[in-house]
């Protein structure tokens, strides 16, 4: 394999190694192409105050914070110590330098509190530059899922990382399948009833969730929908139905939402609108219509066109009728 | 899985008893073993140790379960009692961290999901759940019809009483590798998705001798495999990723199921394979003008019918703040797919050889979007956006031209299938935090598509949608939201209407008392022009001008908590309740005579009403008790024997000794 050109090959992937390897130190750093002036104005914190290191501000005030235990075991907690061999992100890097918060420390019904109005005031901060809090060290360490953030809708509608991360608890920072669920439906109240109507996905059931189906940190479709089209996603579970078939249904299967709704509806298998109607919006009823045949002829299209998502099996008719 | 599960595991075993060896070199004041930063910070924390002992909670014991009538009421509910039991622990021997949640209902119904890193160079996350689902068992109407019309035989069903189910079983497992101190990964993510159970199948068994709707019991494994390996890294200012995914569904060679007069039925379920490769780049995330792209190129492959479909993908975007509290998104996307078949068995009898499809439609997207955000103060924003796509089809025109059969009508009597398609869209919304205890969110969005594909699309869509969240006293915060869409299309002559007000309260008066209440309406309306008798198979012509078909659903819940101040009990009731009905009214013209048919087939009218509550005592260091009673009750007004009977009622009661420390 790696005779003649193969040993090109190997030059080249060397080479690239070695560039890669002395290239590492340039490699490592954040650099804006151009700097966001403003917003880095408001997460720089006071310019008259100095870094004092956490174990400054520690044991003076947030060594009695109910929330120390969690925050030291986050990832954030856990950048602390030199232990975790993790980079130094320290309390410091969001909240601004701490000299003046601790130097003003005072006794608030019996607990020790420092001066918060001297640190950044992250909760007042504009929704963007809260995110840029995050973004400025996770944009260098090539954090994964945050390719499409910045053109998000949730980040052009002003959520921020804070919205749905707490980043002083929990072991990485993700939000937990089971905690998932109840986080979206704080902002869309709404999609909790259409998972409450008689047919839906089992999401409050606790084994699919919105995570399974939309990636709120940005996404290349529209409604912050995982994979390339609607086929795709839906043949994540339901892969017997996503073709390519000998005989598709048109390419109305592209957009599963031409027939389902996918968060619940009143309907069975989550259709727009009950069985035959459904069929009846695109195509004419295609059987005699009689006192005798009235029941069989208006009946369930799907009871003999079974394959109604697609099939490779010609029908009676040799065509793409799907009945099986 | 599970061998890989088990290799990471050990490996996650050795790097947690690899502390000890890190433990040394810090006491000995040496940097960490993989040359990574260290903290300084000044010196002031070498001492503190922020490792933690593991805490959690643990439960076990059994659940009760009693199911009267239709499984309707217990749809995601495995029938059966169980032992239940779970815990959730966090342990973190720094410089690993773990995190494990098992939450075991039964060996159908689980929820496990386990964390690992180390450092910041080794990161697993494993996610499972397995979901018990019951199915309904559908009825067959009708019967033979004279003159050699079809259906010739009488419905069948080979398999009366059976029950439907399927066990669906998630596994997925991510893995990263991170370069000491440097920002290269390498990341693999599996999945492994499994469908078992028995099924009904229904079909219209049209061989020689028998054309008649039959329906059978059908026993699958279906199961969905995804790799997806990749690798990352940060080159300055711009940051790279390629992965490859290979995907394949596999039905465990189910090709065909046996029926009685004529012996192996053709039901095709095949496998197909899907590969795809990825190539993402984006700038530095915090730069005034940010700007990522990706592509990608994949196939996918039907490996019985050999039908292919190629695709290619192109994304672009980039983000501009020309100035302070202005954000301009510009968004590209491109979807090609070009997807063909080859000549397929007809199958046996007198029926041809082989039959040549016709070839699918495959298409070209070209869609362009811009978005302003302006932040004139900190507490108001407004937002717009406009997209235009162009769409073009390939091959409509052969699809235009199929007829129903033995018509010359086409298959689709409204509208033909356009060859090209121009969308706009225009939105419009506003976000105001005014005070602390009012904030607004509204919008509007209006889509325009100049050329339809099919009859329900719409050819002017309009969308509104308006949030407030209030809090007008401090035991008392309110939700009131409300969504409308409407559709229509002229060309087909379609309305539709949807519209969904709904209110959710929580209400904390202080003490031991907390409750919440939610509250949905649902109402879609659509009226469309259907065609009942096309000709010239004239035995009654009717054509319904704008049936209407509407439902409606009330969707309601009441949720509260009480915790007893003397001893120690807890108290947790729930209640919801959905009402749902639908109407599909026909008003039948010609001489149709009987007018029992679509519309009563169609209508719907049923209830569903759950609720729950738990009681929670709590005894000394850490142990409790706890019981919880269930019940799901739901009642189909409009008993149809094509859905199979569905009033049914279900009740659990689930005791457990919980323990947390």
């Amino acid at each position: 394999m790696f005779r003649g050109g193969g040993k090109a090959v190997l030059l080249a992937v060397f080479l690239a190694a070695v560039a890669a390897v002395a290239g590492c130190a340039g490699m490592q750093e954040s650099q804006p192409i151009i700097p966001v002036s403003e917003y880095e104005k408001l997460i720089v914190g006071r310019l008259d105050a100095n870094y004092v290191g956490d174990q400054a501000c520690l044991a003076k005030c947030h060594a009695h914070d109910q929330l120390k235990k969690w925050f030291d075991a986050s990832t954030m907690g856990s950048q602390l110590s030199s232990d975790s061999g993790l980079p130094l992100v320290n309390c410091e890097s969001c909240h601004g330098p701490g000299s003046l918060a601790i130097a003003n420390i005072r006794v608030i019904n019996g607990r020790r509190t420092c001066d918060y109005s001297t640190l950044i005031d992250l909760k007042r901060l504009p929704k963007q530059a809260q995110s840029l809090i995050c973004l400025k060290c996770h944009t260098a360490n090539a954090t994964f899922g945050l390719h499409y953030w910045n053109t998000s809708i949730h980040n052009l509608s002003g959520v921020s990382c804070f919205d749905c991360h707490n980043v002083h608890k929990g072991v990485d920072l993700k939000v937990g399948r089971r905690n998932v669920v109840a986080l979206c439906y704080k902002c869309h109240p709404e999609i909790r009833a259409q998972f409450s109507l008689p047919n839906h996905h089992p999401v409050n059931e606790g084994a699919v969730t919105c995570l399974d189906c939309h990636d709120p940190m940005g996404s290349p479709n529209r409604h912050m929908l995982k994979d390339g089209s609607m086929k795709e996603l839906c043949g994540n579970c339901h892969a017997e139905k996503a073709g390519p078939f000998a005989f598709e249904h048109g390419d109305v299967t592209e957009n599963c939402l031409n027939c389902h709704r996918p968060h619940g509806s009143v309907n069975q298998h989550l259709l727009k609108v009950r069985l035959p109607y459904l069929c009846y919006q695109c195509h004419e009823a295609q059987h005699p219509v009689t006192d005798q045949l009235n029941q069989q002829a208006r009946t369930i299209c799907t009871d003999c066109h079974t394959e109604i998502h697609g099939s490779d099996t010609p029908d009676l008719g040799n065509g793409g009728a799907f009945t099986r | 899985m599970k061998n890989i599960l088990i290799a990471l595991l050990v490996l996650m075993a050795v790097l947690t008893g690899g502390r000890a060896f890190a433990d040394e070199n810090a006491a000995a004041g040496q940097p960490a073993p993989d040359g990574g930063q260290t903290v300084t910070d000044g010196g002031a924390q070498g001492n503190t140790d922020y490792s933690m002992p593991s805490e959690g909670n643990a439960w076990l014991g059994y659940n009760f379960f009693d199911l009267q009538g239709s499984r309707k009421a217990a749809e995601y509910e495995y029938p059966y009692g169980s032992v239940v039991g779970g815990f959730n622990v966090v342990y973190v021997p720094l410089p690993t961290r773990w995190e494990a949640n098992l939450e075991w209902v039964n060996p159908n119904s689980w929820d496990a999901d386990l964390s690992f890193a180390y450092k910041d160079m080794v990161k697993v996350d494993y996610t499972g759940w397995a979901l018990w689902r019951n199915y309904n068992h559908y009825g067959l109407i009708g019967g033979p019809i004279p003159g050699g019309l079809h259906p010739l035989g009488a419905p069948r069903d080979t398999d009366i009483g059976d029950n439907y189910f399927t066990d669906d079983r998630d596994n997925r497992l991510s893995l990263v590798l991170k370069w000491p101190d440097r920002p290269y990964h390498v990341f693999v993510n599996m999945r492994h998705f499994e469908k078992e159970g028995t099924i009904q199948a229904r079909f219209f068994d049209v061989s020689q001798t028998l054309h008649a709707k039959e329906s059978l019991s059908r026993d699958i494994d279906w199961v969905t495999t995804k790799l997806n390996v990749g690798i990352n890294g940060h080159f300055g200012p711009v940051e790279a990723e390629y992965s490859h995914t290979a995907k394949t569904f596999d039905p465990h060679g189910e090709v065909e199921i046996p029926i009685l007069e004529s012996g192996l039925y053709p039901s095709h379920v095949p496998q197909y394979d899907d590969n795809l490769d990825t190539v993402k780049l984006h700038t530095d995330y915090t730069g005034r003008i940010v700007a990522d792209s990706t592509f990608i190129n994949g196939e996918r492959r039907n490996e019985h019918s050999e039908a292919d479909l190629k695709y290619r993908r192109a994304y672009g975007d980039v983000t501009l703040i020309p100035a302070n509290g202005l954000t301009v998104a510009i968004r590209y996307r491109g979807n090609w797919t070009d997807e063909t078949v080859e000549a397929v068995p007809a199958g046996t009898g007198s029926l041809t050889p082989t039959v040549t499809p016709t070839n699918p439609i495959s298409y070209r997207s070209n869609r362009a979007e811009v978005s302003v955000r302006y932040n004139p103060i900190t507490v108001l924003a407004f937002n717009a956006e406009y997209s235009y796509e162009n769409l073009q089809r390939y091959n409509v025109d052969a699809w235009n031209a199929i007829v129903s059969p033995g018509t010359s009508a086409p298959i689709i009597p409204f509208q033909s299938i356009p060859s090209q398609q121009n969308i706009h869209k225009v939105t419009a919304g506003v976000t105001s935090d005014p005070a602390r205890w009012i904030n607004f969110r509204g919008g509007v969005e209006y889509t325009y598509t100049g050329e339809p594909a099919y009859p329900v699309n719409p050819k002017n869509s309009y969308k509104a949608r308006a949030d407030v969240n209030i809090i007008p006293m401090s035991a008392l915060s309110a939700n009131l939201h409300y969504r409308l869409t409407v559709n229509d299309n002229n060309t087909s002559d379609m309305h539709s209407d949807y519209n969904n007000p709904g209110v959710g309260l929580i209400w904390t008066p202080g003490g031991p008392f907390t409750m919440s209440v939610n509250y949905d309406y649902f109402r879609y309306n659509m009226k469309r022009e259907i065609i009942l008798q096309p000709p010239p198979l004239t035995v009654v012509s009717l054509s319904e001008e704008l049936a209407p078909y509407d439902d409606q659903s009330h969707v309601y819940s009441v949720s509260g908590d009480y915790v007893f101040a003397v001893i120690p009990l807890t108290l947790d009731a729930e209640f919801h309740q959905s009402f749902s009905k639908g109407v599909f009214r026909i008003v039948e013209t010609g001489s149709a005579g009987s007018t029992a048919g679509i519309g009563e087939l169609a209508d719907l009218a049923d209830r569903e009403t759950g609720g729950s509550i738990t009681a929670k005592y709590a005894l000394h260091k850490g142990w409790g008790l706890s019981a919880t009673y269930g019940i799901n009750n739901f009642v189909d007004f409009k008993n149809k024997p094509q859905d199979g009977p569905q009033n049914g009622t279900a009740q659990t009661v689930m005791m457990l000794a919980t323990k947390k420390w």
